[in-house]
């Protein structure tokens, strides 16, 4: 079944906002949260990083469907916060954020912790995982 | 990965087997392959069947590919809510670096492996450790235990069914 892109219409028009937009709106609002270390986006997404091109929506994963938008998002969070409110702070910022910039309905933000890391590994951009974790 | 996905990461890891015994017995001086080669593009109908096959073979790799660069490490994951604003998952590995986490906290713990699988009632928890000999068992298992239950529940907002500590090994022992 095809996705039907969210449409504004008005009197000069249709305003139609891409995925990509409300993906860097939606990261962006992520990662401001207090508590997540980084995104996570795939092996493709993090070499692509690497290489120069920075991608403000990495880790984000949207499905817009007629009236209702719903976004999961893939994070790595800072060891010693509690993940449950994390998520929640998450959820809420990121319909704040995409609902207030964009006129979008946000109908679910649905939250993946992929990893969890210390606060020195995150700045030093050096993976999640400081133990050998099968 | 979906069903359909694995069946068809299935086939082409198949025929990627087939193709490399075919190149190593070439290698090792075994003709009947190259016949074989050369009777399927001999004629140009067969020519045209070689072609669509690599095409579609590319095809499917490009597409595994792309599968793959994206959030491939998601999909062993555990639900912790899920609200009128949406679900929140927690990945196996983040679990398991919240239990690593909360082993260091107990002294005595040489190594540790440990597996994690989702029940109705809650996360079931297998430690293989290996210990300092100067530790007793019941007491390290008992504080490994609870500190692994503490930190699932607080940080990870976790429910925990069980936790087995197995004691695989002694540190500092002789064989």
């Amino acid at each position: 079944m095809e996705n039907k892109k969210p449409e504004i219409p008005n009197d000069l028009g249709v305003i139609r906002i891409a995925d990509e937009v409300v993906s860097t709106v939606a990261g962006l609002a992520a990662i401001e949260v207090e508590g997540v270390a980084t995104m996570s986006g795939g092996w493709g997404t993090d070499l692509v990083e690497k290489l120069g091109k920075k991608n403000l929506g990495k880790g984000i994963k949207v499905d817009a469907n007629g009236e209702q938008t719903s976004i999961d998002i893939f994070i790595v969070i800072e060891f010693g916060y509690s993940i449950p409110k994390v998520a929640e702070n998450v959820q809420k910022e990121v319909k704040l954020a995409v609902e207030t910039m964009t006129g979008l309905t946000v109908s679910a933000v649905n939250v993946h912790v992929v990893s969890v890391m210390t606060k020195k590994a995150a700045e030093d951009n050096e993976g999640a995982v400081d133990f050998n974790v099968d | 990965m979906s069903v359909i996905g694995r069946l068809v990461l299935l086939v082409y890891n198949l025929i990627l087997l087939v193709i490399a015994g075919a190149v190593v017995a070439v290698s090792l001086g075994w003709s009947i392959p190259l016949v074989y080669f050369n009777m399927a593009v001999s004629a140009p109908e067969n020519k045209i069947i070689m072609g669509t096959v690599g095409v579609i073979l590319g095809i499917i790799a490009i597409i595994m590919l792309i599968w793959g660069s994206r959030f491939s490490s998601h999909t062993d994951a555990v639900l912790v809510e899920k609200g009128l604003a949406g679900e929140v998952y927690i990945s196996i590995a983040a679990i398991k670096i919240i239990i690593m986490k909360a082993v260091k906290q107990v002294e005595g713990v040489k190594d540790l492996r440990p597996i994690v699988s989702c029940a109705p009632d809650g996360l079931r928890v297998k430690l293989h450790t290996t210990i300092n000999t100067e530790h007793t068992v019941p007491e390290l298992a008992q504080a490994l235990q609870i500190a692994v239950k503490d930190n699932l529940e607080k940080i990870g907002g976790l429910q925990v069914a069980e936790i087995k500590v197995l004691v695989d090994d002694f540190n500092g022992v002789s064989k």
